[in-house]
This record gives structure tokens, sequence and C-alpha cells, in this order.
């Protein structure tokens, strides 16, 4: 901490109230230290010169009894100050200084005497303490107390010590003098350095004051341009609340819409659901199905492969039978030859035996008979060829119907392996299904949970649109009245300007 | 005694003694008239030669030869079934049998309600064997 002078300290005692009392009391112990080295500086030297001859010697006993006053002001201040009562020291000083004063009058003369000036001392130095109201008080006590001695010097009740020769008397008072106008110089100076100081206090608080002022000014300036960017700004944000209140509402109600969309898409998903597992179910249905229809395809394959076989079989045994039949019909026809050659015959001999007459009668009648049998021959060959016609036609037809059979087994057969492939594709299909129908379920298991997931954040955004709207309901609100305080800023700060300038 | 003949679409009657005997004859070409490998033989379709809309297909024929004195006529049907009796067969009155542009029919013998004609396959013979040697002269 920078070490300031005495003088400094005092000055700065002075020209502040407000100083610290640590600072007083350091300046009044110094004042005491310097009231009682030059009273006591004093006395010791009218002591000194009592003693070598140029004062008389009576006045050594009035010196001692000064210079133990001096000690008892001095002894009681610094006392007081130790002990930490700073104005119990300082009335200690003041009072003490001005008993001081009584005394001293008393010792030069009365009140007639040079010495009435050493009131101005307390007085002065009370008014330098920044104590004025103790001022008055002093120079009250110092009347009374002038007026008092004065009484008992005109009453006779005091004689005051004025009996000093011519030298001793001038050297008394050069030596009062001295010390009273050495203390009253010394007070005064310090009151000059504390003038100049307060002068230049004073100066450089002017000057900061106007530098102060002029920030002010300044700062005026940017708080109306702030104030103007302030409305501007509260405008902007006025409307931008409003906007956002109506966005956020609208954002709500959109919301809400998503809200419902997304709720009836969960519903069609969880529909979507059960009718994946209807068809889930359907295609393992349809599988089962599929697999007893594949086995009876099977089967009905190989039952077409063994009846095209039979057919085959059958188809060639017919066609043996149809050419057994047409030689059958050939020998039929071979009799039939026989028999038409026998009837002829017969004919014939009927004829001859007609030419023969009588002779011939028997013979005829053989021939009758021949021809009878020729007759049953023929119409049995018809009969026969009749019923190997038909024997023929039929196998003719079962040849035929064996091959359209044939042929239809061929195409049942390959019919079959169509329809074996067409199941095939159908199982695969199915299963394709089944794993489709799976995979649908799955994924609107997960839509309809994603579904629920999107309805809650849905809602939970709709409540922040809510809360958004309220909010910028409420900054809507905020910016009117940042606003009006914008306004009453700009105004302010007009009013400020044109009061400094 | 009659011989009853059939061809496709009718019946007729021959007397047997016109017939000197029966055959069997393959037929191996369609023509009406053929001649046997026997080249005496003269061969016809009695049935298209009475009817032209009476042609058979039977290929089995049986044949009534009929001699005469230089060739031998053998007049085709389809069979020669049995023999009826003679006097069953009435015969043309005049007037009809005289206005006869070839006197081929000579009488009608009822059989199951139904008339068959009465043919003399040795007038036939003789028109064909007359008609065949005048398309002969002819060429």
């Amino acid at each position: 901490m920078e070490q300031v002078s005495n003088r400094q300290m005092f000055a700065s005692v002075i020209t502040n109230p407000q100083s610290q009392d640590a600072d007083r009391a350091r300046v009044l112990t110094h004042l005491t230290m310097v009231f009682g080295g030059v009273a006591g500086l004093g006395c010791v030297l009218i002591i000194i010169l009592a003693v070598i001859g140029i004062m008389p010697q009576q006045v050594i006993g009035a010196a001692f009894g000064i210079i133990g006053m001096v000690a008892v002001i001095v002894g009681g201040t610094l006392g007081a100050l130790r002990s930490g009562r700073h104005t119990t020291a300082s009335n200690i000083f003041l009072y003490g200084s001005l008993i001081y004063v009584v005394g001293v009058i008393y010792l030069a003369g009365g009140v007639t005497g040079p010495a009435g000036i050493a009131f101005l001392f307390p007085i002065v130095v009370a008014g330098l303490f920044g104590r004025a109201a103790e001022s008055p008080r002093l120079f009250g006590v110092a009347l009374v107390s002038y007026i008092t001695l004065a009484f008992a010097e005109t009453a006779g009740i005091l004689q005051p010590q004025n009996n000093l020769p011519g030298l001793p008397r001038t050297v008394a008072f050069v030596i009062f003098f001295t010390s009273v106008g050495g203390l009253l110089t010394y007070v005064a100076s310090l009151w000059s350095t504390s003038t100049l100081r307060f002068l230049e206090q004073t100066r450089v608080q002017s000057e900061e004051l106007y530098e102060t002022n002029q920030r002010l000014i300044e700062k005026n300036i940017q708080q109306v341009e702030l104030g103007s960017e302030l409305s501007a700004a509260a405008g902007e944000l006025l409307r931008a609340s409003h906007e956002q209140a109506s966005g956020a509402s609208e954002q709500a109600s959109a919301v809400s819409q998503v809200s419902t969309t997304i709720e009836e898409l969960g519903s069609t998903a969880r529909q979507i659901a059960i009718a994946a597992e209807q068809v889930a179910e359907a295609a393992r249905q349809t599988l089962e199905n599929l697999s007893e229809g594949q086995e009876a395809v099977d089967k009905s394959i190989q039952a077409m492969d063994r009846i095209r076989s039979r057919m085959q079989d059958v188809s060639a045994r017919v066609l043996n039978l149809g050419e057994r039949s047409q030689q059958i019909g050939e020998i039929i026809d071979l009799i039939n030859d026989l028999s038409d050659e026998t009837h002829l015959l017969a004919l014939n001999a009927a004829i001859e035996a007609a030419g023969a007459g009588e002779h011939g009668r028997r013979f005829a009648v053989v021939a009758a008979e021949v021809k009878s049998l020729a007759n049953r021959a023929l119409v049995a060959a018809k009969e026969v060829k009749g019923v190997i016609a038909e024997i023929q036609q039929a196998t003719n037809a079962a040849v035929l119907a064996a091959e359209e059979g044939g042929k239809e087994v061929a195409a049942g057969v390959e019919l079959a392996h169509s329809a074996g492939q067409v199941m095939d594709a159908i199982v695969m299909v199915a299963e394709r299904t089944a794993q489709s129908s799976a995979e649908i379920n799955l994924a609107t298991a997960q839509q309809q949970s994603a579904s629920e997931q999107v309805v809650e954040t849905m809602r939970e955004i709709a409540d922040v649109a809510r809360r958004t709207a309220a909010g910028a309901r409420q900054v809507q609100d905020a910016a009117q009245r940042l606003t009006a305080i914008a306004n009453r800023l700009h105004g302010l700060s007009q009013e400020d300007n044109a009061r400094v300038r | 005694m009659l011989l009853i003949i059939r061809t496709t679409r009718h019946r007729y009657v021959v007397r047997r003694e016109d017939v000197a005997t029966l055959r069997a004859i393959h037929r191996r070409t369609g023509n009406g008239q053929e001649t046997d490998e026997d080249q005496s033989v003269i061969m016809v379709e009695l049935g298209a030669l009475l009817d032209p809309e009476d042609v058979s297909e039977i290929q089995r024929r049986h044949a009534l030869i009929v001699p005469l004195r230089r060739r031998t006529i053998a007049l085709l049907v389809d069979a020669v079934d049995n023999l009826v009796d003679h006097a069953a067969v009435q015969p043309l009155p005049p007037l009809l049998h005289q206005r006869l542009h070839e006197p081929w029919a000579t009488g009608v013998l009822l059989m199951d309600d139904h008339p068959v004609v009465q043919l003399d396959v040795r007038a036939i013979a003789r028109s064909i064997l007359l008609r065949r040697t005048r398309d002969t002269e002819q060429k």
C-alpha cells in the first residue's frame, strides 16, 4: 500500500467527511504530537531561559504546570485513540487545548494580554476536523471562559501573571507567539493544502462528471437507437410470435389430422394383418389340399399310364380279334361260296332231275334236300357273316374307340402332367403366398407398432404445438410489452438528451 | 317248274326248261356285258337290261346259262333262289302280249301278294345275240 504523507492524509481527512476513523486517528495523533512538541518545546525553552537568568525563576513552576497540562492532554488524547474512542480523543484534544489556551492566557497577562488569539487554535482545528458543529460550542466555551476569566480579573478573584519585566516579557511573548503562530501556520498550511486538494479534486470530479455526462449522452443516443431497434425488433417479434402462434395452431390441427390419419392407418394395418393371417391360413390349407391333390394327380398319372398300357393291349387284342374276324369272314365267304355252289348244284340237279322225268324224281328229292341244306348253310353263313360283320364293325369301333381312348388317355396323361406342373406352380405360388402373407403380417405388425409410436409422437407433437402456441401468445404479449417499453425508453432517452444538451 | 331270280330291285320267274344250267361267276369288271373265259359265252346283267336303274354291286353272280345255236348267253342275277310251281303263273293277255316291243314277259305270278313277272330268257338271249350281231355288223 502506498504510504501517503501526513499532509496529504490531513488534507484528505479535511476534504473528505466520509474519511476513515483510522485516518482521522492518525491525523489527530500527528496533530497532538505537534501540539505537544511545540507547547512542550516552548515551556522547555522558558525553563532554560529562566535557568540562565533571562527569565525570572517564578516562570519555571508555571512552565512545568503547562508541561504537565500538555502532557495530560497529549496522554489523554493518545490514550483515547489507542482505545478506539476517536470522538472522545478529539474532544479531549479540542477542549484540553482550550483549557491550555485559558491557562496560557492566564499566565500571559489575562484577557487583555496578547494570548487571546490562542482561542482560535481549537476552534480552527475543530473546523479542520470537519466537526463544524463543534466549533460554535468551542467558541461558546471559549467565550464563556474568556468572559469568566475577564469577570474574575475584574472582580479581583484572579490576578493574571503579568508581572514579568521588559526582556523576559518580550521573550515570553515571542515564544508564545511563535508557538501559537507556528501551530496556526501549520494548521493554515494544512487548510490551504486541503483547499487546493479539494479544488483539484473538484476539478477532476468535474471533468469526470463531464466525461460521465458525455458517455451518458452517447449511451442515451445509443439507447435511443437501441430503443428504435428494440421497437422494430419487438414489432418483428410480435409479428413472428403472431405467425408462430398461428403456425402452432395450424401445426396442432395438422398434427391432429395426421394423428387421426395414422390411427386410421393403424386400424387399416390391423385389418391387413387379419386379412394376411386369413390369407396365410388359406395358403396353408391350399398347400395341404394341393399336397393331397398332387398325390391324386400322381396316382391319376400312374393310373392313366396303366390305362394307356391296357388300352394299347386291348387295342392290340381287338385288332387281333378283328383280323381273326376277317379270317372268319373269309372262311364264311368260302362257306358261303360253297353253299352257293351247292345251292346252284342242287338247283342244277333239280333241273336235271326234272329233265329226267320219273327217273329223276328221287334224285330231285335228294337235290331238294341238298339245296335245302345249301340254303340253310347259306342262311347260317349269312347270319354268321352278319354276326361277323357286326363283330368286325364292333371291333373296328372298339379299335377306333381304343385308339381314341389311347389318344384321350395320352391327352389325359398330358393334362395330368400339365395339372401336376400347374399344381407344382400353384404350390410354389401358395408357398410364396404363405411366405408373403407372413412377411405382410410381420410388416403390418411393425407398421402397427410404428403407427402407435407415431400416434404417440404426434400426440406429444400436438401437445408441444399447443404449448408452443401458448408460448407464442405469451411471447406476443411480451413483445407488446417490449414495444411499449421500447417506446417509453425512446421517449425517456430523447428527454434525457434534450435535458443534457 | 319255275326258278325265282332276284336282282337288286326286282324278282322275276323263269321257266326252268329255258335254262340249261346255273353257274356261279365272280365279276371282275363293272360293265353290263362281259365275256367269259370261254369266248362263246356272252354274259349280260339281266337287272340292268330290264331296268337301267337296277344295278347290282354284288361281285358274286349267279348266271342263267341259255345256250343258243352258235353262242351261249349267261344272264347274270344276284341269286337264283327256288323253284315254284308252274301252274300258278298267269299268262299275259293277248292284247298286252301283242303290243310288247320285245316278247320277253310271258306271264305274272303272285308271290306274297306281289306280282312277279315271268321272263322268257330264251327270247331275251336271242334278242341279245341279235343286237350283238347287229352292232357288230354296224361297226
